[in-house]
């Protein structure tokens, strides 16, 4: 009797001092992307993305549900929780199981990550950019599910399992989402900016760098007098506005343009919508050049 | 007078030169990293600004790396970065070579002729040698150019994981197109 006591407490312990090791690692840097420490809080923080978008360009594919990544303030918050229902003897069985499996899948979605940032180039290996407080999270956390006391091992076996599992298929789900995913129709998506041609160009003549900053993949509305039109017999067209000095924007515009496009002459008063792909100062013509895809004849 | 003979002989040499150089701003370029695994890295940029000295066969292109139009979103966010061509930094690729024996091409009648062009091609600030066979068609005043080639990523300083697992191709090819009437 007396040793399932000492074992019950020894028990105790070992499961507060699994929780305080998890709450501690949650802050500690969990991976670093070439240099660039990144750690568990910093899902929740919304700094996780932030970082990735701003040092390699891979930010949230879905930044309309940011809100959602606040879940995993849960982690800490269920941590102490659980312990304090613990050192109250209370129950904290199912504290402990969501913090335990949030961690879990927090983890997966670190390592998930990082092995995307490796195929962009980022880093040597996905292993040469974890940090211990990742591998010391892992590990408490499976202590922490595992060392709950009265529950079956199936059930905390469950627990362990859930969040991982969860995670991997929510990434690839997202992963093959992403792969199929075409440009949405220039014709169907909002306007940023309207302009005429000579005020656009005007723009990006004084001021290119503040000029490419604006308008950069932007959707914009130009109207103006085309100075040229050219059609291919491969379907591909071009419209030009050019200004006096001979900068001008070019819009590629899209294959299901052409019948229409073939009305329309250097001279014409046109609306054209594309996505701008921002200028170049052209060493050739001595002009700057802005460019645009995916373009269509605006229909007001 | 002898000087405003040399001038005026000056001004016909130069506005001949001047004449004899073609430009546009619709060349079209295209870029095909595709791979058994993945036929995603695929894109066109129609808007490639080329210019042409049928006298001297100087041939240049400057393309806005921005402008290379993929159909998948992902990729063309990928294409763009800072990893890959990071097109923030170096906004455009460029070429300065020259058509080799020039004269063998006859513009003033219509023909097609094999040719051989050799040049500086830049792609992320690094310049590296490139020489390719190309086909010079005239017709009717018209002149076409058009090649293809491919080119190591990794001279350019372009690596990556994705390249390593097959998913983009370590030597993609690179099709040019320019028509200069």
């Amino acid at each position: 009797m007396n040793q399932v006591i000492k074992n019950n407490g020894n028990n105790k312990w070992l499961h507060l001092a699994f929780g305080v090791v998890m709450l501690i690692s949650f802050f500690l840097p969990w991976v670093a992307w070439e240099g660039n420490a990144v750690s568990g809080y910093a899902m929740p923080a919304r700094d996780f993305f932030a970082t990735a978008e701003s040092k390699f360009g891979l930010g949230n594919p879905f930044p309309q549900y940011n809100f959602s990544l606040l879940v995993f303030w849960l982690i800490p918050v269920l941590i102490v929780l659980a312990v304090a229902l613990l050192l109250l003897k209370k129950k904290s069985a199912l504290f402990v199981f969501i913090a335990g499996t949030l961690s879990l899948a927090l983890i997966t979605v670190f390592i998930l990550f990082t092995k995307t940032l490796l195929s962009l180039g980022v880093g040597k290996s996905v292993f040469s950019m974890l940090k211990p407080g990742i591998v010391l999270h892992g590990l408490a956390a499976i202590g922490f599910i595992f060392s709950v006391p009265a529950s079956g091992s199936l059930k905390k076996a469950g627990w362990l399992l859930a969040g991982p599992v969860f995670a991997l298929a929510s990434f690839l789900f997202i992963e093959k989402y992403l792969e199929k995913e075409t440009h949405t129709n220039t014709g169907e998506v909002n306007i940023d900016y309207t302009i005429s041609s000579s005020e656009l160009i005007k723009e990006f003549s004084l001021n290119d760098t503040a000029a490419n900053k604006k308008y950069l993949n932007k959707v914009l509305v130009v109207n103006g007098a085309a100075s040229s039109v050219e059609t291919a017999a491969d379907s591909t067209s071009t419209i030009k506005f050019a200004d006096s000095t001979g900068s001008y924007a070019i819009f590629s515009l899209e294959k299901s343009e052409l019948s229409v496009i073939k009305n329309i002459k250097a001279g014409d008063e046109v609306s054209l919508k594309g996505v701008c792909s921002g200028s170049i100062f052209s060493e050739i013509l001595g002009t700057t050049s802005i460019s645009f895809k995916r373009a269509i004849l605006n229909k007001k | 007078m002898k000087k405003t003979i040399l001038f005026l002989s000056l001004v016909a040499i130069t506005g001949n030169a001047i004449a004899q150089k073609a430009t546009t701003t619709s060349a079209v370029v295209t870029f095909d990293a595709t791979t058994p695994k993945d036929a995603l890295p695929k894109a066109e940029n129609k808007t490639v600004i080329a210019s042409f000295d049928k006298t001297t066969g100087a041939l240049l292109f400057e393309a806005a790396v921005n402008n290379f139009s993929f159909t998948n979103p992902m990729i063309q966010d990928h294409f763009n970065g800072e990893k890959w061509l990071n097109s923030g930094e170096f906004p455009k690729f460029s070429f300065t070579g020259k058509v080799d024996k020039i004269s063998k091409v006859k513009f003033d009648k219509d023909g097609t002729y094999n040719v051989k062009i050799s040049g500086n091609l830049t792609v992320k600030g690094v310049s590296k040698v490139i020489s390719t066979p190309a086909v010079i068609v005239v017709k009717g005043g018209a002149v076409t150019a058009s090649s293809s080639f491919s080119i190591k990523l990794n001279d350019y300083g372009i690596s990556g994981q994705a390249i390593d697992a097959g998913k983009v191709a370590e030597k993609p090819t690179i099709t040019v197109s320019a028509s200069f009437n």
